[in-house]
């Protein structure tokens, strides 16, 4: 049976403190992804996770295992402020980042085995999104990890870099507009997307939508609503 | 909703984070504008992406397992450094983690120190001094001091400790008065003359500083050096008419020396009965301590009692004499009764007996006898009145019959005589004579005042007829179960040997003298109940220089009874009894410096300090007083002759030069008032106390008693019964000092060493604030934690006292030896719970817990290091003292503040050790304070059960009041010594002058103030021998030499001659001091005024060394 954190945290703290390094390794990745999608740098990560750790081992014991955060989010600020004390004005060689987008490129695709030309497709599509977002403002590039690296909510991701919901929502909007741009030159990354949406969903969510819409407003109006039928580029 | 609004919200949207209605307006624009909705996709499609890409590439990323490793290690190293062995190599992280090495280290550093200097080599123990000593001494005498040198805690005495003793006077040099050593009984032969500075009343410190293998002691003892002295103040009568002259005479010896005061200061006073002063006058005293003055009262002086002074510093002598208009009697009354006392029923038989004073009867007068009954209260009821005339004989017999009513309790038959001359003068004379209930008297006295359990008490038998004579009967004792049969001698005196139990006894008695008589009573005996007992035994009141007393002394307690002689305050010699089973026995040789009256003051020192002690009292005559012996060259003169009288003053049969004081007054005088003849050498010998119980002593007079050898067993009845009378006597009690080693010890390094640890244990709780204040950060909920630590702090505050108060119970209960056990206990388990609570810190790793166990642990040690210092070398001082104690009391707060901090963390076992410790160490330190043998100064400070009482001590009274405390008791002992002294000073004033009146009182003829409650032989009338034995040499001279030559024949003082129509005069020679020849021989010749009377002639000789005598002899002048 797998222990949850919490229980982990709370036996640390009732003085089992070999259990310190089972809380390290079950997120040492994830602190070092983080102090990577901050660096962009591998060596410097480590360093961080380290100290990022030192900090823990002192700071565990004051942890409230009961309060409302998730323990990664509190990890995610301490790993985070570690990362600004370390590199407070100080700029980072971007190459490691880009060496992942690197590698993204040339990973073979899980879902596309069968079709090599559509897996090549989707390793460049991922090489050049991640390095969009390496090329993102470092604001940016943290919201956009969090949500889409971490998985984290809007709420958590608030709480995480200590900002407001409101601020979370326009750095996201921002960030995606951003991302939009830097793609837009991209041709093959619409059509590719664009084409997989028809495969999949498109016609079907816009089918629905509009004879929602069409319910709704029937609804509301109580008279047939004129249908118009709109095709998608 | 426009399309920018729109295009804002549709990335939460898409992640399903707008609101409801937001949801519907985006929905509904989407409807209407495809822009939106084409913008819509773009954005799903980027999102899609970026949910697969951005996972993807994170994916890739993983901690090395390189770097995990060495981030592994190094979290290890870094928990690791939370141990022991890690705190030495820590470098960044400042923790207090040096806290666990610094502590250890210092303890050590201390252990070792106090090692190195050795005071832990020795036992722990430390020195007592008592001492026991006067606090006046005076000037130029031989004095001694008793200096006991013994173990604090196991009072054993100590051998070979160097005594020094120095005296400090004011604004004097110090001086060495002796240096010695303490002998096998832990006390020094400590004696020395104290030094004349030449004044009066000097303040001074008497420094004793003892030095044994325990210890050190100084004690600083307060006295002063006081020349007191005794003033006899005597006139040339006791009545006096307005315009005749007042003389005064006094002879003032030092009380310490008995030398005379020569070339002091008198002040000579008379006061009128209003108080003012009549007339001051100083005079030097004389070589022989002799200063006299004289005033003429005025005409028409205030008729009254005047009241005659003497001043020399301090001392005051008074003396009341009477100025009225008086008439000499012309005849003398004398009543006789058949027997010397009467039952009721009885019937009278007596004489009144008229004779001139001459001697020649009186025939033919007319008297008149009333016969009184007067009870105790006074009131008198007439019994009888006879009418009779005189006979040939001057004599005139009385008969009537008592009444038949029992009297009550000290009733007296009044027989109150007229007499008519058949000039018309009347002159009245008296008898009182006793009324018994009881046809025998008897009476038992313990010879300690109260029965001491559990040594053998002599209890003195006196039987006496109802007036006093003594009886002699068969007595029967029914005493706590056992019958002693015993006969007392023909003196009424016997003696049963008696050792009681330890509570009030009745003593039923039986006796039956020869003539059948019975009488049986029931007397309480009451128990002397204190801890332990002593008594001490002389086998006589009264010696002569020469003599040796022996003295027995008996003791329930295995101590060395110490026996100290005290002269006129001042101790003069010590000695120590040897006890053996019980028992002691010591013959004191009587030396001439001991003349006077002596205390012998016998006292143990018990373990815990207490002195138990008996006192008897004795009195020391010088063996050869000085005899006067008067020589008058006639039997009789005619009026106008010269009467030649020789004076002869000797020593030891040996002629010896003295100053005589001489006064020729009409004795009729003396009829109406006068001291006992030879009262004045009682005066001079006897401690005022003794002397004011003289009155009550009669028929043991101590007259009787010094003045020559009567028949051996008369004496020795005296002794016995002068011994029974003074059990009850106040006597003066030394001041006792008491110190436990205290002063600077002997190295320095001790003292660096106590101050060291003073300091340390001052931080330790500073240290733990610290840590405590640290841990508290880390709990963010103060409310919770302020909230339980007001639950703690409540249960600990009634808790505290509690234990307080039930340890002071305890320790009633069981003693100090089971107490000294259960603080080892006690001691024990709290390391016990120290040590356990560290174990367990260490296993959970809890820093805080685990500095904290550290600090308790190390001020565990360092106090039991400190407090094992201090009770051997001294104190650190009072401010460390008091810095210590306070710290103390800080660190319980802190310790209670952790525990409460435990308690929030649920850690509730950890948290119920913590409270116990705190606990115990309340506890302890009471205990330390209690425990006799532990109580250093701090462990007394500390174990103050009133500091935990708190704030709620008022719930717990009993912790304030039960508990023996020991320091304030100290503080008490110096303050009752201090007081005693005060108070002993005025008493002896008030007492010289209420002796003096007394006195007076009893010599008067109205044997009114006889207090029959004394169970002694009271005086008859009839027995004056024995009451006046001084006057034995007096009487008239047996031989009737001419006087041969006049070679020192004096002038006297020649007093004019009496006028016309004026009274007769009284005094007709009055010579305050004269002095004798070196053959001790003196002629003087005394005009004798043409009147036919008797003439008393008094000499009162005193030497250059102090020596009295006096004489009394009648010129008789008849026509």
């Amino acid at each position: 049976m797998v222990v949850s954190t919490k229980e982990l945290i709370s036996r640390y703290q009732a003085g089992q403190t070999d259990l310190f390094e089972a809380i390290f390794d079950r997120y040492k990745d994830y602190v070092y992804r983080v102090a990577y999608s901050l660096t962009k740098h591998a060596a410097e990560s480590e360093e961080v996770v380290q100290e990022t750790f030192l900090d823990v081992l002192k700071a565990l014991s004051r942890y409230d295992v009961d309060g409302a955060a998730r323990f990664e989010t509190w990890l995610y600020r301490v790993t985070s402020n570690r990362c600004k004390m370390r590199f407070r004005r100080k700029q980072l060689p971007t190459a490691d980042w880009d060496e992942v987008g690197e590698q993204l490129g040339n990973l073979p695709n899980g879902h596309h085995k069968d079709d090599p030309e559509q897996a090549a497709q989707q390793a460049e599509m991922r090489r050049a999104l991640w390095l969009a977002v390496g090329r993102l403002k470092d604001i940016y590039r943290e919201v956009i990890v969090l949500r889409y690296g971490q998985g984290f909510s809007y709420q958590e991701i608030a709480e995480a870099c200590e900002v407001s919901i409101g601020t979370v929502k326009s750095r996201l909007n921002a960030a995606h507009g951003q991302l939009q741009d830097m793609m837009a030159g991209d041709d093959t990354f619409y059509d590719q997307a664009g084409r997989r949406q028809r495969q999949h969903s498109s016609l079907l969510v816009l089918l629905c939508v509009r004879t929602w819409s069409a319910f709704w407003g029937v609804l509301k109006t109580g008279t047939p609503w004129q249908i118009k039928y709109a095709t998608v580029r | 909703m426009n399309c920018e609004q729109t295009r804002q919200n549709l990335l939460a949207f898409l992640d399903d984070q707008v609101s409801d209605a937001e949801r519907a307006q985006i929905k509904a624009h989407l409807v209407v504008c495809p822009d939106c909705v084409t913008e819509l996709e773009r954005l799903r499609t980027l999102r899609a992406s970026l949910f697969d890409a951005i996972p993807a590439g994170m994916a890739q990323l993983r901690l090395s397992q390189s770097a995990s490793d060495r981030i592994r290690a190094q979290l290890r190293r870094e928990r690791e450094r939370h141990s022991l062995f890690g705190v030495l190599f820590r470098k960044r992280h400042f923790r207090l983690g040096w806290v666990r090495a610094v502590v250890p280290i210092v303890v050590v550093f201390f252990v070792l120190f106090a090692v190195l200097i050795g005071p832990l080599a020795t036992p722990v123990s430390a020195q007592e001094t008592v001492i026991v000593t006067p606090a006046a001494f005076s000037p130029g005498t031989d004095a001694a001091v008793r200096v006991i040198v013994r173990d604090a805690m196991t009072a054993e005495p100590l051998s070979d400790a160097e005594v020094t003793v120095r005296l400090q006077p004011e604004n004097e040099q110090e001086i060495l008065l002796y240096t010695g050593h303490t002998g096998s009984q832990g006390t020094a032969d400590v004696h020395f003359r104290v030094p004349d500075y030449g004044s009066d009343y000097l303040a001074a410190d008497l420094i004793v500083n003892t030095a044994s293998r325990l210890g050190q002691d100084r004690v600083r003892q307060a006295v002063i050096l006081e020349r007191r002295f005794r003033l006899y103040l005597n006139t040339d009568k006791p009545i006096y008419r307005p315009g005749q002259r007042v003389y005064m005479r006094t002879l003032t010896l030092e009380s310490g020396t008995i030398l005379p005061a020569a070339g002091h200061e008198i002040v000579l006073a008379i006061h009128d009965p209003d108080g003012a002063r009549l007339v001051t006058k100083t005079v030097r005293a004389s070589e022989y301590g002799i200063a006299a003055t004289d005033y003429m009262l005025p005409a028409d002086a205030v008729y009254g009692e005047y009241r005659l002074t003497a001043t020399l510093g301090n001392t005051v002598s008074e003396r009341t004499v009477s100025v009225g208009q008086y008439e000499t009697p012309r005849f003398r009354v004398e009543v006789a009764s058949d027997q010397s006392y009467y039952a009721p029923g009885n019937v009278v038989v007596g004489t009144v007996a008229a004779r001139s004073l001459d001697g020649a009867p009186l025939s033919g007068a007319q008297v008149t006898l009333r016969a009184f009954l007067r009870d105790a209260s006074g009131i008198s009821r007439l019994v009888a009145t006879l009418q009779g005339r005189t006979d040939g004989q001057g004599v005139s017999s009385l008969r009537f019959g008592m009444p038949d009513e029992p009297s009550t309790e000290q009733t007296v038959l009044v027989l109150e005589a007229s007499v008519v001359d058949d000039e018309g003068h009347v002159e009245w004379g008296g008898q009182v004579i006793p009324v018994a209930i009881e046809p025998l008297n008897v009476n038992v006295v313990a010879e300690g005042g109260k029965l001491r359990p559990g040594v053998e008490n002599v209890l003195y038998v006196l039987g006496t007829m109802p007036d006093g004579a003594p009886a002699s009967m068969v007595v029967a004792l029914d005493i706590a179960g056992q019958t002693i049969h015993l006969t007392t001698d023909r003196y009424g005196l016997g003696e049963v040997r008696f050792v009681p139990i330890d509570r009030d006894i009745p003593v039923h008695i039986v006796a039956r003298d020869l003539g059948g008589r019975e009488v049986s009573k029931t007397v309480l005996l009451s128990a002397d109940k204190g801890p332990a007992q002593l008594l001490v035994r002389l086998d006589r009141a009264a010696y002569e220089v020469g003599d040796a007393i022996r003295v027995e002394a008996f003791a329930d307690q295995e101590h060395v009874i110490y026996l100290d002689v005290v002269r006129e305050g001042q101790t003069i010699s010590t000695h120590v009894l040897e006890l053996e089973g019980g028992r002691a026995e010591f013959a004191l040789d009587v030396s001439p410096d001991m003349v006077g009256t002596l205390e012998l003051h016998a006292y143990q020192v018990l373990a815990d300090g207490a002195l138990v002690r008996d006192t008897r009292l004795a009195v020391v005559d010088s063996a050869f007083p000085v005899r006067v012996s008067l020589a008058a060259d006639r039997a009789t003169y005619a009026p106008g002759d010269v009467a030649q009288v020789r004076v002869d003053t000797a020593r030891d049969g040996t002629p010896v030069q003295s100053a005589v004081g001489i006064a020729v007054v009409d004795e009729s005088v003396f009829a109406l008032e006068d001291r006992v003849p030879g009262f004045a050498k009682l005066f001079f010998l006897l401690e005022a106390s003794l002397l004011a119980s003289e009155a009550q002593i009669q028929g043991t007079s101590l007259l009787a008693l010094l003045d020559p050898p009567d028949v051996g067993e008369v004496r020795a009845a005296q002794n016995v019964a002068a011994r029974a009378a003074w059990v009850d006597l106040p006597t003066s009690e030394p001041g006792v000092e008491r110190s436990t080693s205290a002063p600077a010890p002997a190295n320095k390094w001790v003292v660096v060493l106590m101050w060291g640890l003073s300091a340390a244990l001052c931080l330790i709780p500073l240290a733990q604030w610290g840590i405590v204040i640290l841990q508290c950060r880390r709990i963010d909920v103060t409310r919770l934690l302020v909230r339980r630590l007001g639950i703690v702090l409540v249960v600990f505050f009634l808790l505290a006292p509690a234990a307080g108060g039930a340890i002071g119970g305890l320790f009633a209960l069981v003693g100090v030896t089971l107490a000294k056990i259960a603080l080892w206990f006690l001691i024990i388990t709290w390391f016990a719970i120290a040590i356990a609570v560290g174990i367990y810190s260490w296993r959970q790793q809890d820093a805080g817990s685990q500095h904290m166990v550290l600090l308790i642990l190390a001020y565990g040690t360092l106090s039991a290091l400190l407090c094992n210092i201090i009770g051997q070398a001294g104190d650190p001082g009072i401010y460390w003292r008091l810095g210590i104690v306070a710290m103390f009391l800080v660190m319980l707060v802190a310790l209670l503040v952790w525990c409460a901090m435990l308690w929030l963390e649920k850690r509730l076992g950890i948290a119920g050790a913590v409270f116990a410790l705190v606990l115990l160490s309340v506890v302890i330190a009471i205990l330390l304070g209690l425990v006799y043998g532990a109580d250093s100064l701090l462990a007394c400070t500390i174990g103050d059960p009133r500091l935990y009482s708190g704030p709620v001590g008022w719930l717990v009274a009993c912790s304030k009041t039960e508990l023996p405390t020991r320091a304030p008791e100290a503080i008490e002992a110096t303050q009752v010594v201090k007081e005693t002294v005060v108070v002993e000073k005025e008493v002896e004033k008030e007492v010289t002058k209420v002796v003096e009146k007394e006195v007076q009182v009893t010599a008067s003829p109205s044997p009114t103030a006889v207090p029959t409650a004394t169970p002694f032989p009271q005086p008859t009338p009839s027995r004056p021998a024995t009451r006046l034995p001084a006057t034995a040499t007096a009487q008239p001279l047996p031989t009737r030499q001419p006087t041969v030559q006049p070679t020192a024949t004096a002038a006297g003082e020649l007093l004019p001659p009496p006028l016309l129509g004026q009274f007769r005069p009284e005094t007709i020679y009055w010579m305050p001091e004269i002095l004798t020849d070196d053959a001790g021989r003196l002629e003087i010749e005394i005009s004798l005024p043409d009147f036919a009377t008797t003439w008393r002639l008094t000499a009162f000789a005193s030497t250059r060394q102090g020596q009295l005598g006096t004489a009394m002899t009648t010129l008789v002048v008849a026509p």
